[in-house]
């Protein structure tokens, strides 16, 4: 067991990881007898209908951890249990969100506790197969599931009569291909077909309409593990945490300028100034917080001013962002965020699926009018295409959020950070960093048809999560390549 | 009867009131009847004008031997323009023939090969005539033109003996530009 | 629910999107196939902002690209609509075009960029809403606005798909499908798309020949009626698989007079008899709970009948059941059930049908499509087991004639399938008989559009109109009579073929006292009664053009 980097042990708010630490949790033998598991489990499918399952959680009012916040009780009630054919459980851990990475603590951490959470859900909306979509990047979490699910079928939980029931359940592992786009739910059930990774248009929901066309129910692996302390404690017990409107705990992974990142279980309803400055420790010595994410790089920024700001996703709408996967970035005065826009940017354009065209060409305009303001070129005419980009790409004209929060990415900076652009465009007064730009003569020269040059781009080398010793040699790799090749 | 009155009234007055044949001439004004002193004044002012003119310098031409300056913009026969390494210019996209208010211009394209490369990109045009008894000369197709291929130049002596030879064919018309049609086009190309 | 179009959000969005399209799409509009033509033209008008704010280079792919013999892909013009793919995954059942990469670098491409062999390929062009793919058949032939249509039917097999026939200067440049939702749903196949450029071919036949030499249309007649004139038995007769209504009636005419006795053979005609009772509709197989497909690959007999039992299959839910020896493409759904019978055993294998339980619980409408197995079944009992069935389960039957007028040939009845071993004339209408020439043969008449070597030989070489030029009208394998509209006019000395037949009639001593297309019409519209719809032709003048209306740019 590695070192833990986050909550764990006895705290009031520590509903997931209270045994988060205990030597060999990952264990089932461990994990029942220490930490109580699959005590929730028995109770559901010995004690309890599924109506009541679907209705506790209705009552705990938890809503999904994975970026839109929907109601979990609400979205178990959409499947018909009774509808005759099969109905699947998929479970989306495909984190691949900049920036958060609770879904990997769980897994590692405590993989039972998933599973549990699993089959009580396939139980509740009547399915005897779930999915587990895992990020083709999670090898660890990948194995640890693996080795889960062999000691839950030995141990005869999963199997066709699970605790005695006869209520056959299983759970099969699918290895993701390494693409943002198949964190999106309809992405992933595309992926999980076999096809090629790109949203679906909505409706039908998965609900009604999911993996090979049947009911599905698709929820995070966060939503998943919070079931069992709901089934063993009562829905009306989890309503007692966090806020009225979204109760609660959630966890929270906070990376970049911090002195002590990592994933935290935090009672929603705490502000930010909480999360970042006492759980993490605050950024480091001698520098001034500037701005964070504060749910994954999917969430429009706020800058220090916002400290204030409550985790509970309605003060987070009221300041114009979200909660999404509760991945808090930070980044202090060190660094700038017109250059973590396009960094953002550039991502957004190399995860594009390519399926709807605000997402697909706009993210790629974007990248290439920041990296004109970004080499000190920029003017009114770059600021202004960017905020019509930004425009084009938000309010839903994309089939899935992809394309918004690339919008979201520019509008957000733009508002917070107005001043920091015209530095950069207008007055040039920032340093020029470097271009991938070809010569500005080559891109003026409407070439002609016959020219072709390689359509190659940038690897997609995360530059937040990396040390500085990779962000380096990140950087002397893309200024190694010559201006030809990235366009 | 009265409705009658009425439809008549309603007619609006003709901006020019109508006259019969002696109508509408005016009074000579009274008291000033011209006297035989206004006649040879008269005459006078005539002569002086044709003598005038007699003694002025010459600016008829004698055609053809001398001939009258162009303006720059002149619209005369057309040609077709090439690239300085060879290639056709026109890409056969018929929008020059598409403008053509009388419809006198004829393409038919073709598709460029490795082997045969007659212009930049896919296409060029296999055919290009133009009908020059019905062409206007009024330049649209040199307006069309998205590649600056057609341009119309300074000669307007296209007299000739059959009809058949004013159906200006391909050969005819990529025939190099004037000299001075060329530097002016190349002047702008500069601005531009 | 109320949608509104003309909200100013919705007004921008639509610029917005449209300038997004354009920022990497090159401008090829000069020279680019669609141009004038192009949705993407259209819209950008209509609905795009009135000046560009793109700058910068924009992504360069190679191209052209040929997808196949008949495509050429362009990858910088492609929007990525995804309509060809989908197109490809859901309608025809092919796997051969996909997209690689992804992003903005995402280019359409052909699985392991091996050339397209479908049938059906060729639709992608009419659905691509830009320039990205073009028939390279047509490429660079003319613009949209060189050339004028008509509304007329293919010629190339038994369905009767509705076309465009495009012309520009007297040549045919172009094909494109007509959506008529009885029959084709705006699908064609690559053969009534592609294979029209005989028509153009220079070396067309324009004068009749005599033993090689230039000669007049009565002389030339002459001589083929005394060719042919009383030779009973002896004289075999040739006939084109897409010989009108109109030729077969006063063809008929012919053989009940002058030429009783002749044997006939029409190319290409399966060997299904007559329908007894009226039979299935296209149409109808989209209510089909339980489709049967008997001795037949419908892929290339009728392929746009395919395309829609694929329809009924994957998107209605129906069953199919093949009974075929070999692999068809409709194996390509799982849950096909087929049943590989020995060549000729079609029948039997038909009649063990009847207590297969998805027919005896179809829940629905059943049909039943048989062919001829290309001539190894015993037609006559295969049809007859076919109704059988389809009077036992409740369904109806389609026989899959596979001559363009296989079957309004058969209800003029000329439709032979006579052996012409022995003739001593030959009239060869069309193409030669497949079967070769009968070396008993002394006197041949040929009349065809394109000199060909087997023609060389013939006595008296008459030139022929194409499916371009002829007037008339197809009945097509369910039975729908429909017009062909003639793009290009006949040029004398070429003659339309009734007034050749007609001729022909004079000089054999048969009055056909006709003047015109429309009295044929209506006397065959009085005589047979399957073509009764001849009495009725609807108004030559194609359907106006739909005028896209909305606002402009914002």
């Amino acid at each position: 067991m590695a070192e833990l980097r986050g909550s764990f042990g006895e705290a009031r708010n520590h509903l997931l990881t209270r045994w988060f630490g205990t030597e060999d949790l990952h264990r089932l033998d461990v994990y029942e007898s220490k930490a109580g598991g699959y005590t929730a489990l028995r109770k559901a499918l010995l004690d309890m209908k599924p109506a009541e399952l679907v209705n506790e959680v209705k009552t705990s009012g938890l809503r999904g951890r994975g970026g839109a916040g929907f109601a979990t009780g609400v979205k178990w009630s959409f499947i018909n249990r009774d509808a005759p054919g099969p109905k699947y459980v998929v479970v989306n851990a495909d984190e691949s969100e900049p920036g958060t990475s609770k879904d990997r603590y769980i897994m590692e951490n405590s993989p039972h506790m998933l599973l549990e959470g699993i089959m009580i859900a396939a139980y509740a909306v009547g399915a005897n197969q779930a999915w587990v979509y895992i990020r083709g990047e999670y090898d660890g979490p990948h194995r640890m599931l693996v080795e889960a699910i062999a000691e839950a079928r030995a141990k005869g939980y999963l199997g066709p009569k699970p605790m005695g029931v006869n209520y056959p359940l299983d759970i099969q592992l699918y290895r993701g291909h390494g693409a943002y786009i198949c964190g999106e739910e309809t992405a992933l059930l595309e992926s999980l077909e076999g096809k090629r990774a790109q949203p679906r248009s909505r409706p039908p929901f998965p609900a009604v309409k999911g993996a090979w066309g049947r009911p599905t129910l698709l929820n995070n692996v966060e939503t998943l593990s919070t079931v069992p302390w709901i089934i063993n404690n009562g829905g009306a017990a989890y309503v007692k945490f966090g806020t009225e409107k979204s109760p609660g705990t959630r966890l929270m992974s906070v990376s970049g300028n911090v002195r002590k990142p990592g994933v935290y279980e935090v009672e929603l309803g705490q502000t930010f100034r909480h999360v970042i400055m006492e759980l993490a420790g605050g950024p480091p010595d001698g520098r001034e917080l500037k701005v964070f994410w504060p749910g994954g790089s999917s969430a429009p920024v706020l800058p220090a001013s916002m400290l204030d700001t409550h985790t509970d996703m309605e003060a987070l709408a009221a300041a114009r962002s979200m909660g999404g996967s509760g991945g808090v970035i930070v980044m202090d005065d060190s660094h700038c965020v017109v250059k973590a826009a396009a960094r953002l940017l550039r991502f957004y354009a190399h995860e594009s699926c390519g399926k709807c065209t605000p997402c697909r060409v706009g993210s790629d305009w974007a990248v290439r009018t920041f990296d004109r303001i970004l080499a000190n070129e920029g003017s009114q005419v770059e600021l202004g295409i960017l905020e019509r980009v930004a425009d084009g790409l938000q309010n839903g004209r994309c089939l899935c959020g992809l394309g918004d929060s690339a919008g979201w990415v520019i509008d957000s900076t733009f508002r917070h950070f107005r001043e920091e652009y015209e530095d950069h465009a207008l007055r040039h007064t920032r340093a020029r960093w470097w271009s991938r730009r070809p010569s500005s003569s080559a891109s003026r020269s409407r070439s002609s048809a016959t020219t072709t040059s390689s359509t190659r781009s940038a690897p997609a080398v995360s530059a937040w999560s990396s040390s500085p010793r990779d962000r380096r040699a990140h950087r002397q790799a893309a200024r190694r390549r010559s201006p030809k090749e990235w366009w | 009867m009265a409705d009658d009155e009425k439809t008549t009234d309603a007619r609006p007055e003709h901006p020019t009131p109508l006259r019969g044949p002696d109508e509408g001439i005016p009074a000579h004004p009274k008291g000033k009847v011209p006297g035989v002193g206004a006649d040879i004044a008269a005459l006078a002012t005539g002569l002086k004008t044709t003598l005038g003119e007699f003694f002025s310098p010459q600016v008829t031409l004698e055609y053809p031997e001398d001939k009258s300056p162009r303006s720059e913009r002149y619209r005369g026969r057309h040609y077709l323009r090439r690239y300085e390494n060879g290639l056709e210019r026109c890409i056969g996209c018929e929008l020059c023939a598409a403008a053509c208010p009388v419809g006198c211009i004829l393409v038919i394209a073709a598709e460029n090969t490795e082997e045969n490369r007659v212009s930049p990109g896919e296409r060029y045009a296999k055919t290009y005539e133009i009908n020059m008894l019905r062409c206007i000369f009024c330049g649209y197709c040199e307006d069309a033109c998205p590649v600056q291929a057609i341009v119309l130049g300074p000669e307007y002596e296209l007299s000739d003996t059959s009809r058949e030879k004013f159906i200006y064919t391909k050969e005819k018309l990529l025939e190099p530009l004037p000299p001075d049609v060329q530097a002016r086009l190349q002047s702008k190309a500069k601005e531009t | 629910m109320v949608v509104k179009t003309l909200s100013p959000m919705a007004v921008q969005a639509r610029a917005d999107i449209l300038e997004f399209e354009l920022v990497n799409h090159p401008l090829d509009c000069p020279v680019c196939d669609k141009g004038g033509e192009c949705p993407l033209q259209d819209f950008t008008f209509r609905h795009g902002y009135p000046t560009s704010r793109i700058d910068g280079p924009r992504l360069h792919f190679k191209k052209p690209i040929p997808l196949s013999e008949n495509i050429a892909l362009d990858r910088e013009r492609c929007v990525l609509c995804y309509r060809c793919t989908r197109y490809y995954d859901e309608v025809a059942w092919e796997q051969e075009l996909t997209v690689g990469q992804r992003g903005v670098q995402s280019f359409i491409t052909s699985q392991f960029d091996q050339p397209l062999q479908s049938i059906f390929s060729g639709n992608i062009i009419d659905l691509c809403p830009v320039g990205a793919l073009t028939s390279r058949v047509w490429r660079f032939e003319s613009r949209p606005w060189d050339m004028t249509h008509t509304e007329s039917i293919c010629s190339k097999c038994a369905v009767g798909c509705n076309v465009n026939l495009w012309q520009r200067r007297g040549q045919l440049v172009r094909v494109t499908s007509r959506e008529n939702d009885d029959i084709d749903e705006g699908w064609i196949c690559d053969r009534g798309r592609f294979d029209y450029t005989d028509v153009n071919d220079p070396s067309r036949l324009r004068t009749p020949r005599i033993n090689g030499a230039k000669a007049t249309w009565a002389d030339a007649l002459a001589t083929v009626s005394t060719g042919i004139k009383g030779k009973g038995a002896k004289l075999g007769i040739s006939l084109p698989k897409d010989i009108t209504n109109e030729e077969a009636f006063l063809f008929k005419r012919l053989l009940d007079g002058p030429l009783r006795g002749a044997r006939v053979k029409m190319h290409g005609r399966t060997a299904l008899p007559a329908p007894i009772a009226a039979t299935l509709r296209i149409k109808d197989l989209d209510a089909a709970r339980v489709i049967v497909i008997v001795a037949s690959d419908t892929e290339s007999d009728v392929p746009i009948v395919n395309l829609r039992i694929k329809k009924a299959a994957s998107k209605r839910g129906a069953r199919l059941i093949v009974i075929h020896p070999d692999g068809v493409d409709l194996d390509r759904d799982p849950n096909t059930i087929h049943i590989r019978n020995a060549p000729g055993s079609a029948a039997a294998e038909v009649r063990k049908l009847a207590s297969h339980r998805l027919l005896k619980s179809a829940g629905g409408p059943i049909a039943i499509l048989y062919g001829d197995g290309l001539g190894s079944e015993e037609m006559a009992d295969l049809a007859k087991s076919c109704r059988d069935l389809a009077d036992a389960v409740g369904g109806n039957v389609m026989p899959l004639y596979r001559a363009t007028n296989e079957r309004g040939a058969i209800e003029a009845g000329v439709a032979g399938w006579d052996p012409l071993d022995g003739i001593e004339a030959l009239l060869s209408w069309g193409p030669p008989p497949t079967a070769g020439i009968p070396t008993s043969v002394k006197f041949m008449a040929a009349w065809d559009h394109l000199p060909r070597p087997e023609n060389e030989k013939a006595d008296v070489l008459l030139p022929a109109t194409t499916f371009a030029q002829r007037q008339g009208s197809y009945t097509n394998l369910e039975g729908t009579v429909q017009f062909l509209r003639p793009p290009i006019e006949v040029v004398p000395p070429l003659k339309e073929s009734w007034e050749v037949l007609v001729e022909l009639g004079a000089a054999l001593g048969l009055t056909l006292d006709y003047a015109g297309i429309f009295a044929i019409q209506r006397d065959a519209a009085a005589a047979i009664p399957a073509l009764a719809a001849l009495a009725q032709p609807p108004s030559p003048e194609p359907a106006p053009e739909p005028v896209l209306i909305g606002p402009a740019h914002p």
